[in-house]
């Protein structure tokens, strides 16, 4: 018999009484409550800085460009690489300017890992989704995206539309479901609160442990689905 | 690795570790840390029970249906191209592991951090066929230098002080500079493993929990190994053992909260990472191959025995082992076992038998700290007793235990049988009484583990019948 059956033939045999079952599943769903987006952007800043993570707040997707420009005078980046949005129409104005820079480079698949490692200053990437009780942002790595552009670089610089932003994990996780409509999941989906970090020596906190050192946050307010 | 094979020898180790006071200090210190961090995440009133409610229901459900959500995650892995494997013990595991490395030709691989690995001895088989494993959680890394176990389940390195770190990369990292500023030396291990990430050949991790219905396996996690493991090289193997299955994405949220907050305090980790199928002909990047392996290695026995199917409920927070003060005394080491603490003790013996483990379920003043924090519920002094009664005496139903009554004591047992029969004697129990009391002032002193700090006990000269007698007359 082959492991699996052997396994399994275990488990099923060993099937106990459970008559405490229907007992054991009370409906306990959270309370969903809608986030206000006011106190939602606040709660989102205050745990994303409790984080590290650095965060600017935009009124409106024009002003990306000159703030990007000044980020990267500042820190002297002198390689990036970028990966459009997931949802096209939000910022197509950017991603025009965006794919017009010459320090800038659009994930296209033909990076090498030597690219990602050595190469880069910076990743610069959409955000599918964000989440206010926790700030988190939501990678969707895939068509558009890299899994290294926001793991690999010192710096992951993101984006991330306020229309966006839910509750609760458990918030976004229903709404996703809820639209991906029965399709199947993202081969990567990616929950970020903040730069990579550890405290496993003498329980200090040190960041940059494996992912990037810095994470900046760029939110924009107003923005038309 | 010695010291995974030794829990029979807890007693001995355990006098060691309380004898170093450096080692004593840095477990207390970590342990106040991490119960403080834990409580201020939890402090609003009630949070915690009813998040505990949530999470022990979820995990008790997905339970009664382990086979049956095991085989529907099989086949959504399977849609979803992931291949997976079954395997019934340490060494399956190692097998299936090591033969997907074979034919994937991989020499060199990194791993992130699996107690799963830990469990089946992984290291140590790769090692003997000239595979390079690395460890990559800094903590792991910093023990597998020190050619050391993981002394905590979510913080590897918690007995090691800066100064011990420093020294261990002066002596195998090249142009180390010494330095004991901490930053200074994650960006040194940051360094070497990044080389290693880009290079490796395959990535190894644990799971924290899979999705049955959708075919997703998620990872927990701060420092990013674990993305980098399972991203760039071109293959990755995920080890899971067969309890960690849920049932739908609904299930993770709360799981996922409670895990991070009992563990660090932490309201969400930095990453959380959910892994549904290997690199897509649209995607940019990621591996080419991913593996599940799920290994039972004795939980399907723990899950045939009523009492003990609660310890596969267990999320791996470590909480309890934060809270146990036997742990935070003896530290992870003296228990010889992969998994140390409350939670090592109830599981350890499904995993080695109660012969090897029977002095752990002893390891207790079954205070109840580790229950009164566990976030899934868990009644771990309750198993502890059972437990300690299976180390003692024969299955009364035909599942016993390996090592069942392996701690069977003849003089232990007989002392008990003449107890009962004195307790159940009124006769026997009396005329008992009447001597130890008239010759209660031979009682020697005490031996000298009750300490010299402590006085002697003095027994009364009347027997509480005869006390009882009195007051009555006297009323
Ligand atoms: S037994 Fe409970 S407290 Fe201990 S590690 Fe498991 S889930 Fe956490």
């Amino acid at each position: 018999m082959s492991s699996k059956a052997n396994i399994l033939g275990r488990l099923k045999s060993a099937t106990i009484e459970s008559s405490k079952n229907s007992e054991l599943t009370p409906n306990l769903t959270s309370e969903l409550s809608a986030c206000s987006s006011t106190f939602g952007l606040e709660q989102f800043q205050q745990q994303l800085e409790l984080s590290h993570a650095e965060v600017i707040n935009l009124d409106n997707p024009n002003q990306i460009e000159a703030k990007l420009k000044s980020l990267i005078k500042d820190n002297a980046w002198k390689h990036g690489v970028w990966s459009s949005s997931t949802n096209p129409s939000r910022f197509l104005d950017v991603e025009r300017q965006l794919s017009k820079s010459e320090i800038l480079r659009q994930v296209d698949g033909s990076e090498s890992k030597a690219d990602y490692f050595h190469h880069f200053d910076f990743g610069l990437s959409f955000s599918e989704a964000a989440i206010a009780e926790t700030g988190t942002i939501v990678l969707h790595p895939g068509t558009n995206e890299s899994r290294s552009l926001s793991l690999i670089p010192p710096v992951h610089v993101v984006i991330v539309c306020l229309k966006q932003l839910h509750h609760n994990f458990e918030q976004f996780m229903l709404d996703f479901e809820q639209q991906g409509q029965g399709r199947p999941m993202p081969s990567n989906l990616i929950l970020v609160s903040g730069p990579s970090k550890t405290a496993d020596i003498q329980q200090t906190l040190a960041y940059g442990a494996h992912g990037p050192q810095r994470l900046i946050v760029i939110t924009i307010a107003a923005l038309e689905d | 690795m010695s010291q995974h094979i030794h829990p029979q020898h807890f007693k001995q180790q355990s006098k060691v570790a309380l004898a170093d006071p450096q080692l004593r200090s840095s477990f207390r210190n970590a342990m106040d840390y991490l119960q403080d961090k834990r409580a201020q995440s939890f402090s609003e009133p009630g949070s915690f029970e009813q998040l505990q409610l949530r999470g022990e229901a979820i995990r008790k459900r997905c339970l009664n249906q382990l086979p049956e959500l095991l085989e529907q995650l099989e086949s959504s892995c399977t849609n979803n191209g992931i291949v997976v494997h079954w395997a019934e013990d340490a060494q399956q595991a190692r097998e299936i592991v090591s033969g997907i490395l074979a034919e994937e030709n991989a020499k060199t691989v990194v791993k992130g951090k699996s107690m799963l690995s830990e469990e089946i001895a992984l290291n140590e088989h790769l090692a003997a066929l000239n595979i390079e494993c690395l460890e990559s959680d800094m903590g792991e890394y910093i023990v597998q230098l020190a050619n050391e176990a993981p002394s905590h389940i979510i913080m590897p390195a918690i007995h090691k002080r800066k100064q011990e770190v420093a020294e261990l990369f002066a002596k195998h990292i090249d142009g180390f500079e010494y330095t004991e500023d901490v930053d200074s030396l994650i960006k040194a291990a940051r360094e070497v493993l990044r080389y290693k990430f880009e290079h490796a050949d395959a990535g190894i991790t644990g799971v924290n929990f899979a999705v049955a219905q959708t075919g997703t396996l998620c990872l927990v996690e701060n420092e990013g190994n674990g993305r980098m493991t399972s991203t760039v090289p071109k293959v990755h193997i995920a080890l899971m053992g067969i309890e960690k299955v849920v049932e739908s994405l609904n299930d993770i949220p709360p799981l996922l909260s409670l895990l991070t907050r009992s563990a660090t305090g932490q309201a969400i980790t930095t990453y959380f990472n959910m892994i549904s199928s290997p690199r897509q002909s649209e995607d940019n990047d990621g591996p080419n191959a991913v593996h599940l392996v799920l290994v039972d290695n004795g939980r399907s026995q723990a899950y045939s025995d009523e009492r003990y199917r609660a310890s596969l409920q267990c999320i791996r927070c470590g909480a309890c082992m934060n809270h146990c003060p036997v742990y935070a005394r003896v530290g992870g080491h003296s228990y010889a076992s992969v998994y140390p603490g409350p939670i090592g003790k109830i599981i350890s013996p499904h995993l080695l038998g109660l012969e090897a483990t029977g002095d752990l379920v002893t390891a207790s003043s079954l205070c109840g700290a580790c229950e009164s924090v566990c976030p899934v519920n868990i009644p771990i002094p309750a198993l502890l007793r059972e437990l300690r009664s299976d180390a003692k005496l024969p299955s009364a139903s035909e599942q016993a235990l390996k090592g069942q009554a392996s701690h069977r004591s003849w003089l232990e047992e007989s002392v008990w049988v003449i107890f009962r029969i004195i307790m159940t004697k009124p006769v026997l129990y009396r005329g008992l009484s009447f001597f130890v009391v008239r010759f209660s002032f031979l009682m020697p002193r005490l031996p000298a583990i009750w300490g010299p700090q402590r006085s002697n006990p003095k027994p009364s000269t009347k027997t509480l019948h005869q006390l009882m007698r009195e007051r009555k007359k006297n009323s």
